[in-house]
Parts: C-alpha cells; sequence; structure tokens
C-alpha cells in the first residue's frame, strides 16, 4: 500500500467498519492506533459470539463480562442499535443478562436483539421496547412471564427457541400485542403440559410462519391472510376454513420423525388424528407451489384420502416432496391422488426412511414409474438418506 | 444525460438514473433540475470509472426487475412462476457480481471507501466498508496495521495497558 493508510479514512467510514466486527475484533482494533481507540465506546452494533468467552481463564472470564457490561451500561454515543450476545453452555449468567436486556431495551435504541445466553427470564421492559424490530431469544426453559400490556410497536421479526410458557394465555397475548409482525418462529416452545394451549395466528402482516414443537398440547390455529411461507413441525394444527391464503406458496407440514428418532426421544408415533388434520390442511392450500410432506402420510386412511382429495379438488402445486417415505400402500396412493389434484405439478421428490428393506424400495420404484406413465411430463426422484446423512438417487 | 468530471478532468456521460445513485448527484438534481454537468473534486477518473460500473450494473438489475414485475403483471397469473424465478436468480447474480467487483488491490479499496462516502453511495459504501472488515476479521493487530499502514501511535506500557484490559480479545 502507498502512503494512502486507512489512518487518513473519516472517521464516519471507520465507525461503519467497525460496526462491521465481531467484539473481539472491535477491542483487537482498539489498540490499533489512538484515532481507533476512540471509537469502541461509541460502536452501536455489537457482537459477542459464543468462541469469544474465555472458558478456561476465570480472571479474563470476569474481565469479559466487565467488558459486556462497560459496553452497555457506559456507552458513549448515539445508542446501541444491534446487540447479538451468545453464551449459551458456558454457565449461567441469569442476573447479568437480565440487568443487560432491561438497560438495553430501557436506555438504547435498540432495534435488534438476539440473545443466546441462556435459562433467562426476559424482564417486563422488554415487552414495552418500542424501537424493537428484531427480536430473538433462545431462552433454554425459562419460564416466561408476559405482561398484562406489550407495546412492541415496531417488531416485524420475532424467534422464541425453547420459551416455556408458564400461563398457558401467555404466548397468545404476547402475539397480540405484535400486531407489526412479519415473521413469526416458534423454536420448540412449550406450555404447561396440565392444559392445552391455543395458539391463534392471525396477525395481518405475517408473511412468514415458522412452528416446531413435539408438544402434543400446542393446538395452532392459522388464520393469517397474508402468509407466504408456513413451516409446521407438531402435531394439532387447523387452518381457519374462511380464509383463502392466496399469497401461501411455500408449505411445510412435517411432525417431529419418529422413525428416525423414537429410540432416542421416545417420541409417539403419529396418529390417524394428526394425518386427517395435514391432509385436510393439503387440500384447503389452493394457491400453494410447493410443499413438503413429512411422516404422518403414512398414517393417511384410505377414507380420508379419498373423501378430501377426490377428482373435484384442484390444487396449483408445481413441487411436492415426500420425507421418510416408507412405500406403504396408502402413501402410494396418497401420492396417486396427489397427482391427480395437481394438474399443474412438474416435480416429485420421494425421500426413502434409511432403514428400508430392499423389496419395498422396489415395489416404490415400480409405484412411481407408473404414475410417470400417466403423466409423462412428471419429473420424480426417489432418494434414499443413508444412515450417515449422505443422499443416494435411487430413481 | 448527465456529464460527471473527475478530478484529474476527465469526463463521463452517464444516464441520469446511474447518477442519481449517488445521494449527493441526486440532491444537487433535485435543487437545480437544469444542471447538465457536475464537477467532482475528490475522484479522480480510474476511481470514477469503477464507481460508475457499479452504479450502472445496479441500476440495469433493478430495471430488469421492474420490467419482469410488469411483464408478470400483463400476462395474467399463469405465468408469474417465471418472473419470481427470474429475480431470485437475478439476485443471486447481483451478489455474485459484487462479490467479483470487490475482488480489488487495497490501494483501489480504499479509493472505492473514500468514493462512495464522498458521493454517498449506501449501497456501495456498505459492500466496500464490509470488504475491509473482513480483512481485519481474525487478523492480529501487527497483520491489521500492516496491511492499513496504519502508524501505532501508543507507547508500549499504553498498548500492554490496554491489552490487559480485555485478555480475552488477545488471546
Amino acid at each position: 500500500m502507498s502512503e494512502s493508510s486507512t489512518s487518513n479514512l473519516p472517521s464516519e467510514v471507520i465507525e461503519h467498519i467497525i460496526s462491521l466486527l465481531t467484539a473481539r475484533d472491535v477491542v483487537r482494533s482498539s489498540v490499533l492506533s489512538k484515532q481507533w481507540k476512540c471509537f469502541w465506546r461509541s460502536n452501536m452494533n455489537w457482537r459477542f459470539t459464543s468462541s469469544d468467552y474465555p472458558r478456561r481463564k476465570p480472571e479474563a472470564t470476569k474481565k469479559f463480562l466487565e467488558f459486556i457490561n462497560d459496553v452497555i451500561f457506559f456507552h458513549k454515543g448515539p445508542g446501541i442499535q444491534k446487540m447479538s450476545i451468545n453464551l449459551a453452555r458456558h454457565g449461567d449468567f441469569h442476573w447479568p443478562a437480565v440487568m443487560w436486556m432491561d438497560y438495553l431495551a430501557s436506555n438504547h435504541p435498540i432495534t435488534e436483539l438476539d440473545l443466546n445466553i441462556g435459562p433467562v427470564v426476559p424482564p417486563v421492559s422488554l415487552f414495552s421496547c418500542t424501537s424493537l424490530v428484531i427480536l430473538r431469544l433462545a431462552l433454554h426453559n425459562a419460564r416466561v412471564k408476559i405482561p398484562a400490556e406489550i407495546k412492541l410497536t415496531s417488531l416485524k421479526e420475532l424467534c422464541l427457541e425453547n420459551a416455556n410458557f408458564a400461563e398457558s394465555k401467555d404466548a397468545q397475548r404476547l402475539l397480540d400485542g405484535c400486531s407489526t409482525l412479519n415473521k413469526l418462529e416458534f423454536q420448540n416452545c412449550t406450555g404447561n403440559p396440565l392444559y392445552d394451549m391455543d395458539l391463534r395466528i392471525n396477525l395481518l402482516e405475517l408473511r412468514v410462519f415458522i412452528f416446531n414443537s413435539s408438544s402434543e398440547y400446542i393446538h395452532v390455529h392459522v388464520a393469517a391472510m397474508n402468509l407466504e411461507k408456513f413451516d409446521f413441525i407438531g402435531r394439532n394444527l387447523t387452518m381457519s376454513e374462511g380464509v383463502h391464503f392466496s399469497f401461501l406458496k411455500d408449505v411445510r407440514l412435517d411432525e417431529f420423525q419418529w422413525l428416525n428418532n423414537y429410540r432416542i426421544f421416545n417420541r409417539r408415533k403419529p396418529t390417524k388424528e394428526t394425518a386427517n388434520k395435514m391432509l385436510k390442511t393439503v387440500s384447503s392450500l389452493k394457491m400453494a407451489e410447493n410443499i413438503l410432506l413429512g411422516e404422518w402420510c403414512t398414517e393417511v386412511t384410505r377414507i380420508d384420502a379419498t373423501e378430501l382429495l377426490d377428482g373435484e379438488v384442484h390444487l396449483h402445486l408445481n413441487h411436492i416432496e415426500m420425507d421418510s417415505f416408507t412405500g406403504s400402500e396408502v402413501e402410494m396412493r396418497l401420492v396417486e391422488r396427489l397427482v391427480g389434484c395437481c394438474p399443474q405439478l412438474r416435480r416429485l421428490n420421494i425421500n426413502l426412511y434409511c432403514k428400508l428393506e430392499q423389496p419395498i424400495r422396489r415395489a416404490v420404484r415400480s409405484g412411481v414409474r407408473s404414475i410417470k406413465k400417466l403423466s409423462p411430463t412428471l419429473i420424480v426422484s426417489v432418494r434414499s438418506e443413508t444412515i450417515n446423512g449422505s443422499l443416494k438417487y435411487l430413481c | 444525460m448527465i456529464t460527471l468530471t473527475s478530478s484529474d478532468g476527465v469526463q463521463f456521460d452517464v444516464r441520469e438514473a446511474v447518477a442519481k445513485e449517488s445521494q449527493i448527484i441526486r440532491d444537487m438534481i433535485q435543487d437545480d433540475c437544469v444542471i447538465t454537468n457536475i464537477p467532482l473534486a475528490n475522484v479522480n477518473h480510474k476511481i470514477l470509472s469503477i464507481v460508475l460500473e457499479y452504479c450502472q450494473m445496479h441500476v440495469d438489475k433493478t430495471e430488469m426487475e421492474v420490467n419482469a414485475s410488469k411483464h408478470q403483471t400483463t400476462t395474467g397469473e399463469g405465468s408469474s412462476s417465471v418472473p419470481v424465478a427470474l429475480k431470485v436468480s437475478s439476485n443471486k447474480n447481483l451478489n455474485d457480481w459484487d462479490k467479483e467487483f470487490i475482488n480489488v488491490d487495497l490501494d483501489t479499496l480504499y479509493d472505492l471507501i473514500l468514493a462512495a462516502n464522498y458521493l454517498n453511495i449506501s449501497g456501495l459504501l456498505n459492500l466496500t466498508t464490509q470488504a475491509a472488515a473482513d480483512i481485519i476479521k481474525g487478523k492480529t493487530t501487527e497483520e491489521i496495521r500492516a496491511t492499513f499502514n496504519i502508524k501505532n501511535d501508543f507507547t508500549p506500557e499504553e498498548e500492554a495497558a490496554i491489552r490487559k484490559e480485555n485478555p480475552w480479545a488477545f488471546e
């Protein structure tokens, strides 16, 4: 490099560059020169990653936590806008984390908060933080208490991971208070197993909804009419009948995999009831283009398949993906019916359950060949996930 | 058409839409709508031509998308899947193009950052500062100083004191 150097960069540019670094690199940049040292206290975006945490050195650990305190409580600039802290699995930070959240929500113009700090109960102030646009919390089964009044008036994106809603109405109250949401993610959240928990998703601005839970007592009712993408992994789902979902293009209807995991997680087998609900959902999604169907297909009854996918149902699907396919007779019939209902179908992918015996594999292949004969332009691929996770194409 | 003159006197004729990628030029045109020649005292012709290449590409891509969505509305719902696919691929192409575009030597990167900041082209400023941040990522302070030619004006004691404050960042 010639005589030009970054020490001649205007300070707003250096500030900009620093705001793109992780916490470790921000601190390193503070010893570059006196000019660079001025900037870290006013840095608006902070990212503390799990690898920054000095695990084996108690003295360094203390300094690290003090540094986060410094950053949050003694900020000298226009305020922190983005904060991301990932310290999961490093210990119990409940009290400092509650204070960090409380101070960020009350004293900073925070727009993005992404915290994964172990089991931490979010303070009340967080739920009335009007500047927040993106909120991602991994709560490690901490019991969340939702205050009576929620003022997350700018929130566009909410992701809750492993939150435990102590009161069965808490989750609903939270959602009702976030009317501007575009994206909602519930990952492995639980309620009180003694009570059923109803979740009504009727947010008007919601575009993306991702729900993933093995809890059998959470009932999800979807009525968000502007949904574009919907990922559901769970048991109890109903789609509101009066709503058309005209923008809903990408759908996943799945369950916690039982076939591959039952020994480890003691999962229950998919039920006929779930299968019926899921199938009903499929037949109601008239405008969907891409869909992924899970293991519940094995439990679809012949009567339901005939009733819900009769000759008069027309779906817009052009891509169907079926997971953990076991080659049973009902599944083969279901595929046939689906193909029959979807005149625009162009692609069908079947992922076989990995421990399938050879004769069944052969039967699936020959079944697929006969479907191909019926609709020659359809591209069909059958693949099998091997035990080590790689994919093997069978036809 | 608008004529932009670089600091070393080279003239570039560009479409108004391309010039308007720069916030500062956009403001000038808004204040004085008959302006046709804008001298840029802080950007030489070599850097200006690179900057204009960036603006041209981004304007073209945006216009292509607008046309594609117009096409979509006029041809009815049956063909809706085609423009969506087009949009996705053009976004992907643009990111790839940006990545290739920013693959320049440090001197040029430095000048591009200054030009993007002076002309206030937010996309280019984000792209160039991100590239600088990527260069800093994971490097030791000595390496960063050497790369960016930053003069260390701390005394050894001062530097040691800062390092001692935050040992976790210097492991």
